[in-house]
């Protein structure tokens, strides 16, 4: 759904990114995987959203090594708000709602909602 | 490739470069030249992609400085007598936005993830702004005016930062708040052996109360016992803890209560409820009770 700004969507090398049946994804939007980034169906991926299943460099320590992947996963019917942010190790349960610019780096459970930013 | 003057940075990152990622690069060279044209520009400056530069005067990019490319513009706008430094060897990813109505300096060295936004001027007050030596800046944060990051200090995903972050630290949040980044590390270090097994400490209801004093001081506003429901309820699928405030946690308990907490066990996923928090005192080492 690119209407204004590209979706990037990069796999790595050895990388792979799943998305199952009717996955919508928003203008502006950026995938990469380095193991696994897997959609579930249905699923939507709002605006400017970034999903990385990797941090690409480390804190502490030399910044050019890459940390160890984990995997994310976004459960079908899974809804992720406008500018929100799937860090290694986000799993989003089946339904579960992430709301706008929330950073997630843990597992959602099934049909649980996030609260987005804090509201002004 | 040495000859074409591959940096350190890329050698490392990609040692076995294979003939179209050299083109690559050399193009690079190319092109920051022609999209840093009339900016005060380093040798071997590269650029991957588009920069949006209306305004050239008082641009500054250091030797080595890294533009990527992307779908986004990364885009520099300096006012009429205003400053923008880049430092040396720095690496912008690609949708980053400078706005400068004085004076925004980021230092050498620095990593700047995509669409980090760093702006001296917010409508109202305007005061300059200086990253350091080596800063990592993630996906998305964003460097409000008269903003001051120390050396090699590192800030989270979405990060709002707004005055000061000590160097070596760790910024993260909205406000952006900071720990020493040597607090984040994983693993701690050695635990002694048999430090678990036998030796309980402190009493569980003495850990309970800490750390809901500490929640209803820092985090609940003193409204702890009626928003957390059961001992058992997650804090941080709640919202009522994020990872940072995890790490605030565990080093506000350490220090009270004396013990070395295991880090990788109290970073899991599940260790966010309060049963889990008590047993990490009572029970500080790597297996729990």
């Amino acid at each position: 759904m690119a209407t204004r700004s590209p979706i990037e969507l990069r796999a790595h090398e050895g990388g792979e990114i799943v998305l199952e049946d009717g996955v919508v994804i928003e203008d502006g939007t950026s995938i990469e995987a380095t193991s696994v980034v897997r959609i579930g169906a249905r699923a939507r991926i709002g605006p400017f959203c970034k999903i990385i299943d990797n941090h690409f460099h480390l804190p502490v320590g030399h910044r050019l090594d890459r940390p160890e992947s984990v995997p994310v996963t976004v459960g079908p019917d899974a809804i992720v708000g406008p500018h929100a942010v799937l860090l290694p190790g986000a799993e989003m349960g089946a339904g579960s709602l992430l709301g706008p610019a929330a950073v997630l780096s843990f597992k959602l459970p099934a049909g649980a909602t996030f609260p987005g930013a804090i509201h002004a | 490739m040495r000859l074409l003057g591959v940096t350190a940075l890329t050698q490392r990152a990609a040692p076995r470069l294979r003939l179209p990622e050299i083109a690559s690069i050399a193009a690079s060279f190319a092109r920051a030249r022609f999209e840093l044209r009339g900016t005060r520009r380093g040798p071997r400056v590269r650029c991957f992609g588009a920069l949006d530069i209306p305004q050239r005067d008082g641009i500054e990019v250091g030797e080595k400085a890294v533009f990527l490319g992307g779908p986004i513009p990364t885009s520099l706008r300096c006012a009429p007598g205003a400053e923008i430094v880049v430092g040396e060897r720095t690496v912008c990813n690609y949708g980053v936005a400078v706005t400068a109505s004085s004076s925004v300096r980021i230092g050498s060295e620095c990593m700047i993830a995509s669409f980090v936004h760093v702006r001296d001027s917010d409508g109202r007050r305007t005061s300059p702004v200086v990253i350091g030596n080596g800063v990592w800046i993630a996906h998305g944060a964003v460097i409000e005016p008269g903003s001051v990051v120390g050396d090699g200090a590192v800030v989270a995903t979405m990060a709002v930062v707004s005055g000061t972050v000590p160097p070596r630290s760790l910024a993260a949040g909205n406000p952006a708040r900071w720990i020493p980044l040597e607090a984040t590390a994983l693993p701690t270090g050695p635990v002694l052996p048999d430090a678990d097994a036998a030796r309980v400490p402190h009493s569980p209801e003495e850990a309970r109360a800490a750390i809901m004093e500490w929640l209803d001081d820092t985090r609940l506003f003193g409204e702890a016992e009626r928003l957390i429901t059961s001992d058992t309820m997650p804090l941080r699928e709640s919202g009522l803890l994020d990872s940072l405030g995890t790490v605030e946690l565990l080093r506000m308990l350490e220090k009270r209560f004396g013990v070395e907490i295991d880090r990788e066990r109290a970073m899991r996923p599940e260790a966010q409820s309060l049963k889990v928090f008590v047993e990490l005192v009572t029970h500080p080492g790597p297996r729990g009770p």
